[in-house]
C-alpha cells in the first residue's frame, strides 16, 4: 500500500511541480530590454563623474577640509595605499546612503545595453554603449593605467581577468569611438520613439551624439599630448570627415532623468555638497582653499562667487572664506563659517540637470588643441577666448562675456599677450573654468603638463617628501581576488609610477 | 476484613516513609520505579521526579525498589522518615532508549552512530531562557556561540565542525517529528521539554532529508503523565556586562596638546584632574565643566537588564497543557521584550489508531533600540566609524560624564543642538529617537494519525503547519535643529516610520510505514519506507516614509516624498521517497542499510534529483562474549562505524540567473524614466547539488558498573561540488558568484567522560562529566578549471575568511607591516613609521581546534551545586573593525604604548643607507639591505597620532589575536525540599530553590584587548565568515539569579 501511493507520488510529482524556481521579484536577462538600462546607464556615468572625484578637487588646489573635522589622510599627506578611493573600481556598500558605483559596475551594464541592442538590431544602444565605454576606460587608465580590459566583464571566460596595457586600451576606445561614429553617422539608423524617450541626454539627437563622440576622440587624443611624437592625423581627419564638430558654446551635454527633491532624486551635485532632500544642509567636509579664492579674488575674478558660496555662517562678516588643504586642527573655528564647494554658478537647484561633459571643457580642449596645431579654422586665441567666455557664461556670471573680456584685456593671469608659453596660459585657464566641474580633468592635466606650476601641496605634519600622487593604488580587492594579474603589475608606487601619458 | 486490620494498625504503628530513587548513572530522576514493602503486595510507583511515598505497616523492616534495566535494591526501614535511594543500571539488560529518526524509539546500543540524550533536568539546570543556551557546553561535537546580548539572545549552533563553505552549516530541529528550522529553538520553553536527543552525524539524513546533513537536534515536548501534575515555576534573572574592551584612562579630549571641549578625539593631553571645559558655550551663555580625568562613565551606559520568566503546566494522562511568560529587561536603557507561549499535546488510542495535535504557539512582543536607523543616520552624514551604541561608547573620552545625559528633551547639555560632541549623537538620544517596536509569532503545530494493525507493524500520517508572522514598525521621532545647531553643523533627523511585515509558511506532509518483526529468536527486522513532501512559502514586506510631516505620526501617509520598500515573494518545493532497512542478530549485532531520493524546485530540472545511501552497524562486544559479559571490570563495550553519503543543494529559490534592479540609491525610477542595473552578484544555472562523504566510528565502553563511561567518535567527512558564493575581482562585471566549487575534508574526534558517580558518600555523590570535541579541516581544492587556489569567504577587505587549498577551512588572511624576509618591520629612516603591505598574510584558523565541557557536581541530601566550564581554542579571531575605529579615537589602550611618548617601533629596520635605493626598491625585502632601527622613533617629527590613525589602522594585524577562551557558563545551586516536610499537607509534593548564575567568567588571553570572540556580529552577512568581530553588537553579559518550582 505504501508503494503504491508512494509510487503515485512521484509520477504526480512531475517536472511541473519543481518548475517554480522562475524568479518573481527581479527581471533576469530574458525580460530585459536596452531601453530600460539607457537612462541608469547615463545617469550613472555623468554622475560618477561629478561627485566622485573630490580627491582631485583637493590635489588640485581647488578645495579644503573645514574646520570641523581633523587631519584626513591619505588624502591630506599624499600617502595613498590600496584602501584609498577603491570605488572607482569597487562598488561602495550599498548599504550606505548613497554607495558609489564602480566604473566596471557601469561598464557592465552598458555592455549588457550594447549587447541587447546588438540583438535587437537598434544600433543607436550599440553607438551609446560604445560612447560610455570610451569615458569608462579612459577614467580608469588615467587613475590606474594598466587595467582590465580584453578579459573584463566576461566572467563566463575569465573568473581572473588580465590587465592590459594603457596605451592598448586608449588605442582601442579610439577604434570604438570609430564605430560609433559610423553607427550614428549612418542615415539609415533609425532611433525608436522609446530610445528617443530613453536617451536622457539628448533625446535621440543623432547629431549631438556625433559632436560627443568627436569632443570625446578629441579629449583622448589630448590626454596623450606629450607620447603622440606629432599630429594624430589619422584620428583628427575622422573628426573632420564626420563633419559635426565638437560640443560648442551652450551645448553641454547634460542628463536629465527628472531630478527633483525626493530622496535619491536631488541633482547629484546638489545632493552631495548643498542640501538632503528635507532641505538640512550637508556637507561639512569640503571646503574652499584659500588658495583657489585669492586666485580668482587677486585677479578681479568674480567666478569665485559662482563656483562657491557663501559660509552658512561668516564670522566678522567674511562670507568667502577658505582653508589651507592638510592645515592642522583649529579650535573653536567650524566649517559653516567657511565657503561651501557647490557654488550658484555650480548648482543652483535640485531639480537641475547634470552635465556629463560641459561645453567649457570642449571649448578648452579645442583651444589646446588649435595651439597645438592639430585644429585649424580659427585662431588659438580665439578658440581659447571663446573657452574663457564660455566658462563666465556657464558659471551664469551676468554680462559674461564683456566681464570675461575686461578679465582677459586687464589680468595677467589671463591676458593671451602677456603670455609667452599659450598652452600653460590654457591649462591655467583650464583649471580656474573647471572646480566642481571636472575636478578629475585638473589632475589629468597636472600630471600630464604639471599645470599649474604652483598648484600647493599640502601642509600636512606627516607629508614627509611626498608629492601630488601620479596615480591611484590598485584596490586592496584586486590583491585578495585577482590576485596573480594584480601582482604582475609590479610594486605600485603613487609616488613614482606613472600613467603612460604621464612622461615627466 | 483485611483492609480494616490494616487500617486499624495504620493507626497503631504505621509509618509514612517517603524519599527519592534517582539512578546512579546520572543522577537523574527515576520515575515509575516500583517500590514495595518486602514480602508484600503493598506498593506504589515514583512519580515524575523520582519522589515516592509509602506507608509501612509496623513489623515490616524493608523496603524493594525495582526498575526495568536497574539492578532492583531492597533497603531496611532505619528510624528515618526519608530513605533516597540511587539505583545502578543492570549492564546485562542496559537498553536506555534513544528517540531517533521520525520519532521512533530505539535501544541506544543498536546505533552504528553517535547520538546524545540531554534531559530536561540538565537543560533547565541553571534557566537559560533559551534552550540553545541550555545545550551549551553539555554535548561533545556542539559549539553553541551566543553572537549578542540583546533580548533575543542569539545564538548559533554547529555540530562537528562545517560541511559547507559559506552556506548553512545548522543542524536541523526536529520538534515532535516536524522539521523545522533551528532557529525555532529559540521559541520553545525550556519546561516544555522532555528531552533532545544530538544525533551528530549525518546518518539521520536519510530519514530527515538534506537539512539533516549536519546532524539532528530532536526535541520531544512533554506528552502528559499517568497521575495529574501542576507545576508553578518563576525565575528572576539578571543581566549586566561582564566584559568590556581594555580602554585607556590616561589622556583626554583633543589632540596637539590641546584639550578640545567639542572633539570626539582622544588624543588630547595626559589627564591631570584639573576643570576643564566640556562642550560648547551655549547661546545662554552657560558651559559645561568637568574634571578632567578618565572614569568608566563608558561602561555605565549599560544598564542591569533583568527576566522575569513565570512558567505553569498541566499533565494528565494524554494531555499537557503549559504557559509560559517572560518579561524581559535588556541591557540597552529600555529595550523590553515580552514572551508569552502555550502548549498543548494531546493524544487519544482509539483501538489500533492512535491521533494526536500538538501546538504550540508563542507571541513575542518587544520594544527595542533601533540601531540600524542610526547608522542610516550615521552613514546620511557620511561620519564613519559610528556604527553601533557599543562602537559609539567605548569612543568616547575617558572623563565625559555620559550617564549624565539621559534627559536628551530637557537637559540642555544633553539635547541634541547642545550635546558637547560635534559629530556623535548623544547615546540617550538615538535610544529615544529610533526605536523598533515588534511582534513576532510563531506557530508550531503537527498533527499525527497513526495504526497499527499489527504489532510489528505500523503506519503514520504526520502533517506540520510551522508559520512564522512579524510584524514589525521602525521609527525615528525626529529633531529639527536650531541655527546653533546648524553653525555646528548638525542637521535636523526626520521622523519616519518603516513598517515590516514578513510571513513564512512551511507546509509538510509525510507517510511511513514501519516493521520491526522477530523473524526468529536470533534476528529481528526493522524498516521503514515514507515520503516527504514540503512547501515553503515567505514573503517580506517593507514600506517606509523617510520624512514625516507632521512628527510622531507614525502613518506612512503623513509623508513628504516617495515611499520606499520592496515585497519580494519566494516558494521552493521539496519532494523525497526514503527507505532504511535493519537486520538485529540476538540485539549484540546491528546492521542498517538507508536511501533517500529528492527532488529540489531549486535547481534546474536535469539537476535537481539526487539519490544518496548509507550504512551503519554495531556491535555490543560485551553481550556478545561470555568473558566481557561477566567481567566485573568492564560493564559494557560496544563498537559501531557508519558510512553515509548526503546530498543537497541548500540554497535560496531564484539563484540561477542574475537579475536587475532599480535600487533605491539609483534614484531610478524617476517619473516615466526606469532605469535598471545588473545585481552585483552572478550564477550558474547549471548548478548542482554538493555532495559530503561521511564516515565515522567509535566505541562506547563503561566500567566498574556502569560508573564510568566513555564515548568516543572519530568522524571524517570529504564535501565536494560545494556551491559557493565567492568574491570576484569587480573587473568581470560582479563582485560575487555562486558556483560548484570547492572541495574540503573536515575530520575530528568527540569524546564524553560520565563519572557517576566520581565519589559517594554519606547521602551525596560527587559526579563529573566531561566532553572533548577535536576538530580539524583541509581545504583541498577550489575552482579547479582556473587555477584558483584561495577565494574570499567574506568579513572585511584588510581581514577577512579565505579559503586556501592546504589550509583548514577558514583562515584569516589581513594586512600586515611591510616586513623584510626575516619578519622585521620595515620603517621609514625619517619617520620611524611602518607601511601596510597590500598582499595579505595568513594569520590562522578561525574555527576552534579544541571545545572542551567540564561539569563537576555535588549533591548532598536535597543539595545539588554544578558547574559548567567551557574552553574553546586553538584558533583566531579578527577584531578589524572595532580595533581600527578605537585606534582613530585613540581609546583604546594600545594607543596609550609608552605613555604616548616617542618610540622605537620594536623589531624595526630601515633601509641602509650604504645601499643604493634603486637596489633596495628592486628587492625590497631583502634582508640584508637593512639594519637594526635604532634612532627613527615614531613621533619625534610629528603628533604621535599620525602613526595610530594612519598605519597602524591599516595593518589589520595590529587587531588579530588568539581567540582562546576559557568560560564558566553556569553554576547552579538548588535546594529540594524533603519529602519530610512536605508531608504535612497534601497540596504540595514537590518545592525546588535554585540560584543560578549563567557566563559568569570568561577568561582570555591578554594579547586580546578586545571583545568575547564569539561575538561574531558579521555572521548574518557572511554565514560562515567565523572571528570577525566588531562592535555593532552589545558587549556579553553574565546572568545571574534565582528559581522556585513547585509541584502540586
Amino acid at each position: 500500500m505504501i508503494l503504491s501511493l508512494t509510487l503515485f507520488m512521484a509520477v504526480s510529482c512531475k517536472d511541473s511541480f519543481f518548475d517554480i524556481n522562475e524568479n518573481p521579484n527581479l527581471p533576469t536577462d530574458e525580460s530585459v530590454t536596452p531601453q530600460l538600462l539607457m537612462p541608469m546607464v547615463l545617469n550613472a556615468t555623468a554622475k560618477k563623474m561629478a561627485i566622485d572625484y573630490d580627491f582631485a578637487a583637493f590635489w588640485s588646489g581647488y578645495w579644503a577640509r573645514g574646520s570641523s573635522f581633523g587631519p584626513s589622510h591619505p588624502l591630506e599627506n599624499y600617502d595613498i595605499n590600496s584602501s584609498y578611493q577603491v570605488s572607482h573600481w569597487v562598488n561602495g556598500n550599498t548599504n550606505d546612503v548613497n554607495p558609489a558605483i564602480s566604473w566596471y559596475d557601469i561598464l557592465m551594464d552598458t555592455k549588457t545595453m550594447e549587447n541587447k541592442g546588438r540583438e535587437s538590431g537598434e544600433l543607436f544602444y550599440v553607438g551609446v554603449a560604445k560612447v560610455i565605454k570610451s569615458i569608462g576606460y579612459m577614467y580608469l587608465v588615467d587613475m590606474y593605467n594598466n587595467v582590465p580590459y580584453s578579459q573584463a566583464l566576461d566572467l563566463q571566460s575569465y573568473i581572473a581577468p588580465a590587465y592590459d596595457k594603457g596605451q592598448d586600451i586608449y588605442n582601442d576606445l579610439l577604434v570604438q569611438l570609430d564605430s560609433a561614429r559610423m553607427i550614428f553617422a549612418d542615415g539609415n539608423l533609425e532611433v525608436s520613439t522609446v530610445a528617443g524617450n530613453a536617451d536622457i541626454m539628448f533625446g535621440g539627437d543623432l547629431t549631438m551624439w556625433r559632436k560627443l563622440v568627436n569632443t570625446q576622440a578629441l579629449k583622448l587624443l589630448v590626454h596623450q599630448s606629450e607620447v603622440l611624437g606629432g599630429v594624430p592625423t589619422a584620428h583628427l581627419d575622422h573628426i573632420a570627415t564626420d563633419g559635426s564638430g565638437f560640443i560648442m558654446a551652450g551645448e553641454s551635454a547634460e542628463v536629465q532623468p527628472g531630478y527633483g527633491a525626493n530622496e535619491y532624486q536631488l541633482n547629484p551635485v546638489y545632493g552631495t555638497y548643498i542640501a538632503d532632500h528635507n532641505g538640512s544642509l550637508i556637507d561639512d567636509f569640503n571646503r574652499a582653499s584659500n588658495w583657489m579664492l585669492d586666485r580668482y579674488r587677486d585677479n578681479n575674478d568674480i567666478r569665485y562667487q559662482y563656483v562657491f558660496h557663501k559660509a552658512v555662517a561668516p564670522v566678522d562678516g567674511i562670507e568667502y572664506q577658505g582653508n589651507d588643504f592638510g592645515q592642522e586642527n583649529e579650535q573653536n573655528v567650524s566649517s559653516s563659517s567657511e565657503s561651501r564647494v557647490a557654488g550658484p554658478g555650480i548648482v543652483s537647484g535640485p531639480t537641475d540637470p547634470l552635465w556629463l561633459f560641459t561645453s567649457v571643457e570642449s571649448l578648452f580642449l579645442q583651444a589646446e588643441a588649435t595651439q597645438r596645431g592639430w585644429l585649424t579654422g580659427v585662431s588659438a586665441e580665439s578658440a581659447y577666448r571663446a573657452a574663457v567666455r564660455e566658462s563666465f557664461n556657464w558659471l551664469g556670471v551676468p554680462n559674461a562675456e564683456s566681464v570675461a573680456d575686461t578679465y582677459m584685456a586687464n589680468e595677467d593671469i589671463a591676458n593671451w599677450a602677456a603670455n609667452s608659453n599659450k598652452i600653460e596660459l590654457i591649462i591655467n585657464q583650464k583649471h580656474l573654468a573647471l572646480p566642481n566641474v571636472n575636478n578629475f580633468e585638473a589632475w589629468v592635466d597636472y600630471r600630464r603638463l604639471g599645470y599649474p606650476s604652483d598648484v600647493p601641496l599640502s601642509i600636512d605634519a606627516s607629508v614627509e617628501n611626498r608629492k601630488i600622487p601620479l596615480r591611484l593604488s590598485y584596490p586592496q580587492n584586486e590583491y585578495n581576488y585577482n590576485a596573480a594579474n594584480v601582482e604582475a603589475e609590479g610594486t605600485i608606487n603613487p609616488q613614482t609610477s606613472r600613467i603612460f601619458w604621464d612622461i615627466d | 476484613m483485611l483492609g480494616i486490620l490494616l487500617i486499624g494498625s495504620a493507626y497503631a504503628q504505621d509509618r509514612r516513609i517517603s524519599g527519592r530513587v534517582t539512578a546512579e548513572v546520572d543522577g537523574e530522576p527515576l520515575s515509575g520505579v516500583s517500590v514495595v514493602v518486602t514480602g508484600t503486595t503493598t506498593g506504589t510507583a515514583t512519580d515524575e521526579s523520582g519522589v515516592y511515598s509509602i506507608v509501612v505497616p509496623s513489623g515490616s523492616q524493608t523496603l524493594t525498589f525495582s526498575f526495568l534495566g536497574y539492578t532492583p535494591q531492597t533497603v531496611t526501614v532505619g528510624s528515618s522518615n526519608s530513605i533516597n535511594i540511587a539505583l545502578t543500571l543492570n549492564a546485562s539488560e542496559l537498553t536506555e532508549v534513544v528517540v531517533t529518526a521520525l520519532g521512533i524509539e530505539r535501544q541506544k546500543k543498536e546505533l552504528g552512530y553517535a547520538a546524545s540524550t540531554v534531559s530536561n533536568r540538565e537543560l533547565t539546570s541553571a534557566n537559560a531562557v533559551n534552550v540553545a543556551n541550555g545545550l551549551q557546553g553539555k554535548v561533545s561535537g556542539l559549539n553553541v556561540t551566543t553572537t549578542s546580548s540583546g533580548v533575543f539572545e542569539d545564538t548559533k549552533i554547529n555540530l562537528r565542525g562545517i560541511r559547507s563553505m559559506t552556506g548553512n552549516n545548522n543542524p536541523l530541529l526536529v520538534i515532535d517529528g516536524i522539521p523545522l528550522d533551528i532557529r525555532y529553538l529559540s521559541s520553545l520553553n525550556p519546561n516544555d521539554i522532555d528531552d533532545i536527543s544530538v544525533l551528530k552525524g549525518s546518518s539521520s539524513a536519510a530519514i530527515y532529508g538534506p537539512d539533516a546533513r549536519n546532524g539532528v537536534i530532536l526535541v520531544t515536548t512533554k506528552r502528559g503523565s499517568e497521575a495529574p501534575v501542576i507545576t508553578l515555576g518563576h525565575s528572576t534573572q539578571f543581566q549586566e556586562v561582564s566584559f568590556f574592551p581594555k580602554l585607556q584612562k590616561q589622556f583626554g579630549q583633543g589632540y596637539d596638546g590641546i584639550v578640545d571641549p567639542v572633539e570626539n578625539w582622544s588624543w588630547g593631553p595626559a589627564y591631570d584632574g584639573s576643570t576643564v571645559d566640556i562642550g560648547p558655550e551655549l547661546p545662554d551663555g552657560s558651559q559645561q565643566t568637568v574634571t578632567y580625568s578618565g572614569t568608566d562613565e563608558r561602561e555605565n551606559v549599560y544598564v542591569t537588564g533583568a527576566t522575569f520568566q513565570t512558567d505553569a503546566s498541566v499533565s494528565v494522562k494524554d494531555f499537557f497543557l503549559s504557559l509560559q511568560d517572560a518579561k524581559i529587561k535588556g541591557i540597552v536603557p529600555d529595550d523590553v521584550n515580552r514572551r508569552t507561549g502555550v502548549r498543548l499535546n494531546a493524544g487519544r488510542d482509539i483501538g489500533i489508531v492512535r491521533a494526536g495535535l500538538n501546538v504550540n504557539y508563542s507571541q513575542q512582543n518587544y520594544n527595542i533600540f533601533d540601531q540600524l536607523g542610526m547608522e542610516d543616520y550615521y552613514a546620511a552624514q557620511n561620519i564613519g566609524g559610528n556604527d553601533g551604541l557599543f562602537n559609539q561608547l567605548i569612543n568616547t573620552p575617558a572623563h565625559v560624564p555620559l550617564s549624565k545625559y539621559k534627559d536628551y528633551k530637557n537637559d540642555p547639555f544633553s539635547q541634541y543642538d547642545y550635546y558637547y560632541n560635534n559629530y556623535g549623537l548623544n547615546p540617550y538620544f538615538s535610544i529615544g529617537n529610533w526605536r523598533k517596536n515588534g511582534k513576532r509569532q510563531d506557530l508550531i503545530t503537527n498533527l499525527e494519525l497513526s495504526v497499527k494493525p499489527l504489532d510489528w507493524l505500523g503506519f503514520t500520517y504526520r502533517a506540520g503547519l510551522v508559520s512564522q508572522g512579524i510584524t514589525e514598525r521602525r521609527t525615528s521621532e525626529g529633531y529639527t535643529v536650531s541655527e546653533f545647531g546648524i553653525n555646528r553643523g548638525k542637521t535636523s533627523v526626520p521622523g519616519a516610520v518603516e513598517e515590516r511585515s514578513y510571513m513564512r509558511t512551511r507546509l509538510s506532509s509525510e507517510l511511513f510505514g514501519n516493521v520491526n518483526k522477530e523473524l526468529s529468536e536470533d534476528f529481528r527486522i526493522n524498516g521503514v519506507l515514507g515520503t516527504y513532501v514540503r512547501q515553503v512559502d515567505w514573503r517580506d514586506t517593507e514600506v517606509g516614509a523617510g520624512t514625516l510631516v507632521v512628527p510622531e505620526i507614525y502613518n506612512i501617509n503623513n509623508r513628504l516624498g516617495n515611499l520606499t520598500g520592496s515585497s519580494p515573494g519566494y516558494r521552493t518545493r521539496l519532494f523525497s521517497v526514503y527507505a532504511s532497512a535493519g537486520l538485529s542478530f540476538r540485539g549484540w549485532a546491528n546492521i542498517e542499510v538507508t536511501g533517500r531520493n529528492d527532488w529540489t524546485s531549486v535547481l534546474a530540472i536535469g539537476n535537481n534529483s539526487y539519490f544518496y545511501p548509507g550504512v551503519s552497524g554495531a556491535l555490543v562486544l560485551s553481550d556478545a562474549i561470555p568473558a566481557l559479559n561477566s567481567s566485573s571490570v568492564i560493564s559494557y563495550l560496544k563498537l559501531r562505524g557508519a558510512w553515509n553519503k548526503t546530498g543537497n543543494a541548500d540554497i535560496n529559490p531564484y539563484l540561477l540567473a542574475a537579475t536587475f534592479s532599480q535600487p533605491d540609491y539609483t534614484g531610478f525610477p524617476f517619473g516615466n524614466n526606469s532605469g535598471l542595473t545588473a545585481g552585483n552578484t552572478a550564477y550558474d544555472p547549471n548548478l548542482k547539488p554538493e555532495f559530503i562523504n561521511s564516515t565515522e566510528a567509535g566505541l562506547d565502553i563503561s566500567f566498574f558498573n556502569n560508573r564510568v563511561n566513555l564515548e568516543a567518535t572519530y568522524f571524517y567527512q570529504e564535501n565536494t561540488d560545494q556551491i559557493i558564493s565567492i568574491n570576484l575581482s569587480d573587473a568581470t562585471g560582479y563582485g560575487r558568484s555562486y558556483l560548484n566549487a570547492a572541495s574540503f575534508n573536515n575530520k575530528g574526534f568527540e569524546l564524553d567522560l560520565n563519572l557517576s558517580p566520581l565519589v559517594r558518600f554519606t547521602d551525596g555523590a560527587v559526579r563529573f562529566r566531561a566532553n572533548a570535541t577535536y576538530n580539524d579541516s583541509e581545504v583541498t581544492s577550489i575552482f579547479a578549471e582556473q587555477e584558483l587556489n584561495q577565494l574570499s569567504i567574506g568579513g572585511y577587505t584588510t581581514a577577512g575568511n579565505f579559503a586556501v587549498v592546504g589550509q583548514p577551512a577558514f583562515i584569516i588572511r589581513a594586512t600586515d607591516y611591510l616586513r623584510d624576509d626575516l619578519g622585521r618591520i620595515i620603517v621609514s629612516p625619517t619617520s620611524g613609521r611602518p607601511s601596510a603591505n597590500s598582499t595579505l598574510s595568513d594569520f590562522g584558523r578561525t574555527m576552534p581546534k579544541w571545545i572542551l565541557g567540564l561539569n563537576p557536581s555535588v549533591e548532598w541530601k536535597g543539595f545539588n551545586l554544578s558547574a559548567l566550564l567551557e574552553h574553546k581554542g586553538g584558533h583566531f579571531a579578527s577584531f578589524f573593525a572595532m580595533g581600527n575605529d578605537m585606534a582613530w579615537t585613540g581609546v583604546s589602550a594600545a594607543t596609550a604604548y609608552n605613555d604616548r611618548e616617542p618610540f622605537i617601533l620594536p623589531n624595526s629596520v630601515v633601509p641602509n643607507p650604504a645601499i643604493d635605493p634603486a637596489v633596495i626598491a628592486a628587492d625590497p625585502t631583502n634582508s640584508e639591505y637593512y639594519i637594526e632601527n635604532t634612532d627613527a622613533r615614531i613621533g619625534a617629527n610629528e603628533p604621535i597620532y599620525a602613526h595610530y590613525t594612519g598605519e597602524f589602522r591599516r595593518a589589520a594585524s595590529n587587531f588579530i589575536t588568539s581567540a582562546n577562551t576559557w568560560r564558566l557558563r553556569e553554576l547552579a545551586l538548588s535546594y529540594e525540599f524533603p519529602q519530610a516536610w512536605l508531608q504535612r499537607q497534601n497540596v504540595l509534593k514537590g518545592l525546588t530553590v535554585s540560584l543560578v548564575g549563567r557566563n559568569l567568567f570568561l577568561w582570555v588571553p591578554s594579547e586580546n584587548e578586545f571583545m568575547d570572540p564569539d561575538f561574531n556580529s558579521m555572521v548574518e552577512d557572511y554565514p560562515n565568515a567565523f572571528g570577525n568581530i566588531n562592535a555593532t553588537s552589545n558587549p556579553p553579559v553574565r546572568n545571574y539569579g534565582f528559581t522556585v518550582n513547585a509541584r502540586f
